[in-house]
């Protein structure tokens, strides 16, 4: 089965079947602490990726764990269970947004401060270039090379066609190789 | 650029890889895990009305502690005179200063002539400043009909337990209050017994 027909949560016949994602659902909405932590491990580096395309890096695990608790208090309202990853991306930009609206005067630490590995300077580099791109190619790259998912995953979890992240892929990546180019 | 390979890793493409094996620190530490549900949990109304259904026996012992001891402080203030005052041991007695109690005809003519106006006292007073009056002495009748309250040795204690249970029923509901609000309160929540 095509995984676009997978997404959509459609059989051959055109019933609808709940994906893994939406069986996840009713479980954690009782408070099933493991449906929730399946639920987790499925969709957290889709909204690992979309912060980190948007929000200072020492940043990101902290609103991750945010997004989450908020998609857990406002599972009950999702009105289409099969298209959640969606729902869920959709959480993930809001709050990166909120949170450039609600922070105080700060400046990002240094990486050496915060408790990650040090990335290399090259490492930086590449990702301050993703940042600079559009925001459609800088969110579907991350998923892609930061996050290693395939086309298919990422329009699987964030309920993008596949069209678009194939051409968000193709068009950033091109752009990407020739800022890098350039600034070679 | 081979687009396969980005798409779905098939095939090779150094540059791709060379960007894949730089980025990868960047990736979510596996060892996150989910936040825990019970963090999230946050009380609607219905489960805040099903707590105060759930704490209702508690609430109740508690509305008739304070009916009970409303009660019984009513006693104890029907039973106060500023006359006598309150017996608080078998002999002895806290006596008020009493209102004046000059009769008319004690009075001189000087005082007649130039009559003072009266204060009336309240009857809850013990202690209060005599006054001269050139005609008569008024005082409430209710104050002046009351039997003279003694309060026997039970009485004495069942008024300091009152005092004693007042303060005890205060933190009490203050801690049930905490609870209503979803507040944890300074014990669990079995300490309200």
């Amino acid at each position: 089965m095509p995984s676009s027909l997978f997404y959509l949560g459609k059989t051959s016949t055109g019933a609808a079947e709940p994906n893994p994602a939406a069986k996840l659902l009713p479980r954690i909405i009782a408070g099933d602490q493991n449906a929730f932590n399946d639920f987790y491990r499925m969709f957290a580096p889709m909204v690992h990726g979309i912060l980190l395309a948007r929000i200072p890096r020492d940043e990101v695990e902290d609103i991750v764990q945010d997004v989450f608790l908020q998609a857990y208090r406002k599972l009950h309202t999702v009105r289409d269970q099969n298209a959640v990853g969606g729902w869920l991306a959709m959480i993930a930009r809001n709050s990166a947004a909120e949170y450039y609206r609600s922070r105080k005067q700060t400046e990002e630490l240094p990486e050496y401060v915060v408790h990650y590995d040090r990335p290399t300077a090259e490492a930086n580099e590449i990702l301050r270039t993703i940042r600079s791109l559009p925001e459609a190619y800088r969110e579907t790259l991350i998923l892609r090379l930061v996050e290693g998912m395939t086309g298919a995953e990422i329009s699987e979890k964030t309920g993008l066609t596949e069209l678009s992240v194939r051409g968000n892929l193709h068009r950033g990546m091109k752009i990407l190789k020739q800022k890098l180019r350039i600034r070679d | 650029m081979n687009d396969d390979y980005l798409w779905d890793k098939k095939g090779s493409d150094a540059e791709i890889e060379i960007l894949e094996r730089e980025l990868a620190q960047f990736r979510l530490r596996p060892q996150l895990q989910a936040p825990l549900i019970s963090s999230a949990k946050q009380l609607s109304l219905f489960e805040k009305l099903g707590l105060l259904l759930r704490m209702r026996p508690r609430l109740m012992g508690a509305t008739g502690l304070l009916l009970i001891l409303g009660l019984v402080s009513a006693a104890l203030l029907a039973s106060f005179s500023p006359e006598t005052g309150v017996q608080v041991a078998e002999n002895k007695t806290i006596q008020p200063v009493v209102l004046n109690q000059l009769k008319p005809s004690a009075l001189s003519a000087a005082e007649i002539d130039q009559p003072k106006i009266e204060k009336v006292k309240q009857s809850t007073q013990l202690i209060s400043r005599k006054e001269t009056t050139s005609v008569n002495v008024v005082k409430r009748k209710s104050v002046a009909k009351r039997k003279p309250p003694v309060l026997t040795a039970d009485e004495q204690y069942a008024y300091e337990q009152l005092m004693l249970a007042i303060s005890i029923t205060g933190s009490k509901l203050r801690e049930v209050k905490e609870m209503a609000n979803g507040a944890p309160s300074k014990g669990s929540s079995d300490s309200i017994r």
